[in-house]
């Protein structure tokens, strides 16, 4: 009994000071099909389910992405943060301040999104009104290469990238 | 069963007595054991250097993993080949040991900073967007040289990190510490070996060297 409380406590403290995290909305999306070719989601921007055999790089984009090439890098831990085009450019540079030195994330422009900022990661989405919200920071800090991805820890990078823009 | 009416022990009072002293004692020890079991038991927290120690690592580790990616897909010769794939599944694997680490001790794998946050990574070995991409468009034989002195830079800043991780105290952090120290002290000899091999130069020990300089090392911003 001592014990299982003693190994239950980390835990209970880790979920304790990851931040206020309220306003995620979760999903059910199970890993692992590929699929060539456009891929119709039913959230935008997704948060799982099929898609293509090569994942997204990493990184920081002017232009928006597909969506099936970002559902991959999820698949592997990124969390894909996303804001309308109409975000003041200081808001967009809070954004990328935020990114700044994490390697599991993604950062573009994602045209008619239905807040100013989205955060993605695998079966997670978090809708912002504010670039400055403290939320992204713990958004990121849980689901960056975080539980929920199916593959988490696989790489973000390497050869295997696509840069291609819509 | 009839009743019997109490006997009377003469020493059972006594060794009350001697219980009631032997109590604090007792509850004293108790305590000290506890707090034995406790810190002996307890997990690496948040911010202690096991956790920075795990995380460091794994960013950096990723990209040796990403840098030998990156050339296994040029025509390169056969030793560097080999060089890249040994580099791959080695740190690969020990990348995931030390996600196992965070998992078991609750936290997540990315925390609240930026990995290496405040470190000058470029002088821990750490390669720039510019020099991985290099590796694709430079000729094959080039980008060869290029991936050994890059991984040559990346090899002895992981060292210098595995011995700040030998001062954690932690005995798994500890064991793959030592063992990331002497694999990649003997693949720097290994490294160097090969770059001679080539006439190509070996990068000095104290870090970068400046732009433009023939061994087609670019210097870095020293500021992450």
């Amino acid at each position: 009994m001592n014990r299982a409380l003693l190994l239950a406590l980390p835990v209970i403290l880790a979920s304790c000071s990851g931040g206020d995290l309220t306003g995620v909305k979760t999903f059910k999306y199970q890993g692992g099909q590929h699929q060539e070719g456009q891929i119709a989601y039913t959230e935008h921007p997704p948060v799982g389910g099929t898609h293509n055999p090569r994942w997204q790089k990493c990184g920081v984009y002017d232009n928006p992405l597909y969506d099936q090439f970002a559902v991959h890098s999820m698949e592997h831990g990124a969390v894909w943060i996303t804001y309308l085009p109409s975000l003041p450019a200081g808001d967009v540079a809070k954004l990328k301040a935020a990114v700044d030195g994490r390697s599991y994330t993604l950062l573009s422009p994602y045209p008619g999104q239905a807040a100013p900022v989205m955060m993605s990661a695998w079966n997670a989405q978090l809708s912002l009104q504010d670039a400055s919200d403290p939320r992204v920071k713990a958004f990121l800090s849980k689901y960056e290469q975080g539980a929920t991805a199916p593959e988490r820890g696989a790489a973000c990078d390497g050869p295997y990238s696509t840069t291609e823009t819509q | 069963m009839t009743a019997r009416p109490p006997t009377f022990h003469p020493s059972s009072s006594r060794r009350g007595g001697t219980l009631r002293l032997l109590w604090p004692v007792l509850a004293v020890l108790l305590v000290l054991g506890g707090a034995w079991f406790w810190q002996a038991h307890r997990f690496p927290q948040e911010g202690s250097p096991a956790v920075r120690f795990a995380r460091d690592m794994r960013l950096h580790h990723g990209q040796a993993v990403e840098l030998s990616l990156h050339i296994l897909e040029r025509p390169v010769s056969a030793p560097v080949r080999l060089l890249a794939q040994d580099i791959t599944v080695t740190q690969e694997a020990q990348l995931g040991q030390m996600g196992g680490w965070l998992d078991i001790w609750g936290l997540p794998f990315s925390g609240p900073d930026a990995p290496m946050q405040g470190m000058n990574r470029a002088a821990m070995g750490m390669a720039s967007d510019a020099d991985v991409q290099s590796l694709d468009t430079l000729p094959a034989r080039q980008a060869e040289i290029r991936y050994l002195q890059l991984m040559l830079r990346h090899h002895r800043g992981g060292v210098q990190m595995a011995q700040e991780g030998l001062k954690s105290g932690v005995p798994p952090v500890v064991t793959v510490a030592n063992a990331i120290v002497v694999s990649q002290t003997a693949e720097i000899d290994l490294i160097t070996g090969m770059l001679r091999e080539r006439g190509a130069a070996v990068p000095p020990a104290n870090g970068t060297v400046a732009p433009g300089s023939t061994d087609g090392m670019n210097g870095m911003p020293m500021n992450h």
